[in-house]
């Protein structure tokens, strides 16, 4: 009894150690957000957004949005591209192959006509059976192709994309009205050495309802599920990537939202089809080339909110979504193993990547062996039964904090939510790790599962169901 | 293990702190709401016929050196009466704070306002002087126009960003950016003839266009196609067929642009000879001249239908396509 009792003690200590060397590494990298937040802001307070908006001298973007099975929110969605506050953009739209009525909703939205249009074929991807352009809005290209998955729609978009800056996102997001301009404005600043931006996207069970008027997005869903998704999507975007943007190690520029230069992506060979998912592999891949070589680049991280995407309203499916997360992780963690603490990676190799494996690779395995040590030590009698609460009560605090952390720092920002959804947002932070944390180790340990396993497939969850319009 | 009573601290200690950051965030927000409506308010006042000795200092602070019109200039304006060498010693130290009293004083017109901000560009970090650029590309005073044109020459700020600036102005400096046109550095000169295009009704900007077309730097002859673009004239004619056979492809693809912009139907044979282009960026452009030209177009693409070259014919094809499926922009640009 006493053997078992020491190696549940040891167990326990061994799981707290992880637990405050992680709170000490969101710590340090909150203290960074804060710091890259306060200069932002700063720079901000004397920039004339009127100005590069009217300018023809601004650098033209091409948007890319890869749409596979999205009825439901594709024209919503391929409006708010159309609708971007930006000098000079095209739109292109690229159909996987899609089995429900994608292709009949873009056609009946925005009139296609079928056009004959060449391009040069940089990247491979799935043969295209149609090419069409809008009689409606003249920017819009949407292509026809057979399946091929994310990256393969991605790479057939930007063998057609015309201009010198490309920005991907999701067939599921809203984009906000001025989301390509904040994220061009970065970019513009230092043409030369800004290389790629990403954004925060909020989180709404139906996203093209979630825009203010002046196409900001100004709502919180009401679903708890919901609102735990966008309580997980802000701590993930304030309280790390602004760090990472201080730091140069911005780890993963969302699919949903990046902007990256074109030659560096022609020079990288686009995205890859080997990966379950494809931006956070193309992340990792643009350091390694950049680093290993020795050249001056940076990915940043926007400070605001550039859209709104669909989260699953679901435990199911919100399972099936973070286990594939789970599984991209550690296949692009493996995949570059070799940048851990090798010189030349710099502050990737030595702070990003280790800040990774720590937060995301070895959370689930320190998860369970908690869950499970506290578990027996407390029906043993090895822990109080009071030990065991407070502590769960402390860590559930521990959450809030870094929940309020990653609120603060957004609404410094932005002062976009009405002050109700801001004390929902507070109020929430210390309930996630009862309501919310559950599922994610869930998805989590699955995830990794079948990674081991070797599985690849994509789990696409299904639409939120929509109230039928009148 | 941890002693139960030491757990109960921490997690108490834990719970105050959770909840004084709570109030604090909501606290800072619906006082912050609460200034921001003040500020409208004082703004509107002033922008009337209110009278800013009324107003505190605070407001007068915190209205002045927000987003500017007229009752930012009235707040900045009696502030510079009431504590003018209060702010000039704020905008001469060192830190960045000083950018705030710079621009209070650039708004409320001190006379002393341009001398600052030159120093504190010439001392300033890279911040300071962005802070620099957009302070004077608010006014629109020849001190400013000439603080920026500076700024342009010297590029200790990205020129694009200053370009951008300095764009709406373009018009009304035209004698300073054909200065700069024959700057020694190739950079100055793109952006002085870039400008140049902001300003195509001025007869000079066509003219040192033409000057530019023979420059040593393709960046500068590229920028000068655009020019002659945008200056509509069809006299440019002989002069754009000179470029559609530039040696850099940069060059021939604005050419292409151009030749389409001011509808010189004369030169379609040539562009729809550019389908067969080394550069895809050039073949790209000719398509697009191409089908700006109309009926001249519609010939041109046709006639390369049976060339040697795969990409001409399937330039060609895709441009004849394109009429077909819209057969008004044969009439309308035709």
């Amino acid at each position: 009894m006493s053997t078992l009792r020491a190696v549940l003690q040891w167990t326990v200590v061994c799981c707290f150690g992880y637990v405050l060397a992680v709170y000490g590494a969101y710590g340090l990298m909150i203290a960074y957000s804060a710091v890259e937040e306060r200069f932002r802001r700063r720079r901000r307070q004397f920039e004339s957004f009127d100005r590069v908006r009217q300018s023809m001298l601004t650098i033209p973007v091409s948007i890319v949005a890869p749409v596979y099975n999205e009825a439901p929110i594709v024209a919503a969605a391929t409006r708010s591209f159309l609708d971007v506050d930006y000098p000079e953009f095209e739109v292109i739209v690229v159909n996987d192959g899609s089995t429900d009525e994608t292709l009949i909703v873009l056609q009946r939205e925005f009139d296609l006509v079928p056009i004959r249009h060449h391009f040069r074929r940089r990247y491979d991807s799935a043969p295209i059976r149609a090419i069409y352009r809008s009689r409606l809005r003249p920017n819009l290209i949407v292509v026809d192709k057979v399946n091929g998955g994310k990256a393969d729609s991605l790479n057939c978009g930007l063998n057609i994309a015309r201009y010198r800056y490309v920005c991907g996102v999701d067939g599921d997001t809203i984009l906000a009205r001025p989301s390509l301009l904040n994220g061009m404005r970065l970019a513009l600043a230092d043409p030369q050495r800004i290389i790629g931006v990403t954004g925060h996207i909020a989180i709404s069970g139906a996203p093209e309802h979630a825009l203010a008027r002046d196409g900001v997005p100004a709502r919180l869903d009401s679903r708890p599920l919901l609102v735990f998704q966008h309580i997980d999507y802000l701590r993930s975007f304030f309280n790390n990537r602004l760090g990472w943007t201080r730091l140069n190690t911005m780890l993963c520029a969302v699919g949903a939202f990046m902007i990256w230069r074109s030659d560096v992506l022609e020079e990288l060979g686009g995205f890859s089809t080997t990966f379950t998912c494809e931006d956070i592999e193309l992340t990792f891949r643009v350091h390694e080339r950049f680093r290993r070589e020795g050249r001056p680049y940076e990915i940043v991280s926007l400070a605001d909110t550039v859209g709104v995407t669909e989260g699953p309203d679901r435990i199911r499916k919100l399972v099936a979504q973070r286990e594939r997360w789970q599984r991209v992780i550690l296949e692009t963690v493996v995949h570059y193993r070799r940048m851990l603490f090798r010189r030349p990676y710099g502050a990737v190799g030595f702070v990003g990547v280790p800040f990774f494996v720590l937060s995301e690779v070895l959370a689930p395995v320190f998860e369970l062996l908690a869950l499970a040590a506290i578990l027996v030590a407390t029906v043993v009698g090895a822990i109080p039964v009071e030990s065991s609460l407070l502590t769960l009560a402390a860590l559930a605090l521990m959450n809030g904090l870094m929940t309020s952390a990653a609120v603060l720092l957004e609404d410094r920002t932005s002062r976009a939510y009405p002050v109700r959804d801001l004390i929902r947002l507070v109020a929430f932070g210390p309930l996630d790790i009862f309501l919310y944390r559950p599922f994610m180790f869930w998805a989590r340990v699955k995830g990794t599962w079948r990674f081991l396993r070797g599985d690849q497939s994509w789990h696409k969850f299904e639409r939120n169901a929509r109230p039928a319009t009148p | 293990m941890v002693p139960t009573d030491v757990l109960a601290s921490a997690t108490a200690a834990l719970l105050v702190l959770w909840a004084v950051v709570a109030a604090w965030i909501v606290g800072a927000r619906v006082r912050d709401d609460r200034l921001r409506r003040q500020r409208g308010l004082d703004a509107r006042r002033l922008a009337g016929a209110g009278d800013p000795a009324l107003l505190s200092r605070r407001r007068l602070v915190r209205l002045a050196d927000a987003e500017p019109g007229p009752g930012a200039s009235a707040a900045a304006r009696e502030l510079v009466r009431r504590e003018s060498p209060r702010l000039i010693r704020r905008a001469q130290r060192r830190a960045y704070g000083r950018t705030h009293a710079l621009r209070v004083l650039a708004r409320g017109e001190s006379p002393v306002a341009y001398g600052l901000l030159r120093a504190a560009r010439r001392r300033g970090s890279a911040d300071v002087r962005r802070a620099v650029v957009a302070i004077a590309a608010e006014q629109q005073t020849p001190a400013a126009d000439e603080l920026l044109l500076d700024i342009l020459a010297d590029g200790d700020h990205p020129r694009s960003r200053t370009a951008t600036e300095l764009a709406p102005r373009a018009p009304r400096l035209v004698p300073y950016l054909l200065a700069l046109g024959a700057h020694p550095e190739a950079d100055v000169r793109y952006w002085a003839v870039m400008l140049l295009r902001e300003a195509a009704a001025d007869p000079r900007a066509k003219a040192a266009a033409v000057e530019a077309l023979t420059d040593t730097a393709g960046t500068v002859r590229g920028a000068a196609a655009r020019v002659l673009g945008a200056c509509g004239a069809s006299d440019v004619q002989p002069l754009l067929r000179a470029l559609l056979a530039d040696e850099v492809f940069f060059v021939r693809a604005h050419a292409a642009r151009a030749a389409g912009d001011i509808g010189a139907h004369a030169l379609a044979r040539e562009i729809a000879a550019l389908l067969a282009d080394r550069s895809w960026w050039v073949r790209a452009a000719a398509k697009e001249s191409l089908l700006v030209l109309g009926a001249a177009g519609h010939a041109a693409a046709s006639s390369m239908l049976s060339a040697d070259d795969a990409f001409a014919r399937d330039g060609a094809a895709e441009v004849v396509s394109a009429f077909e499926r819209e057969p008004q922009a044969l009439v309308a640009a035709g």
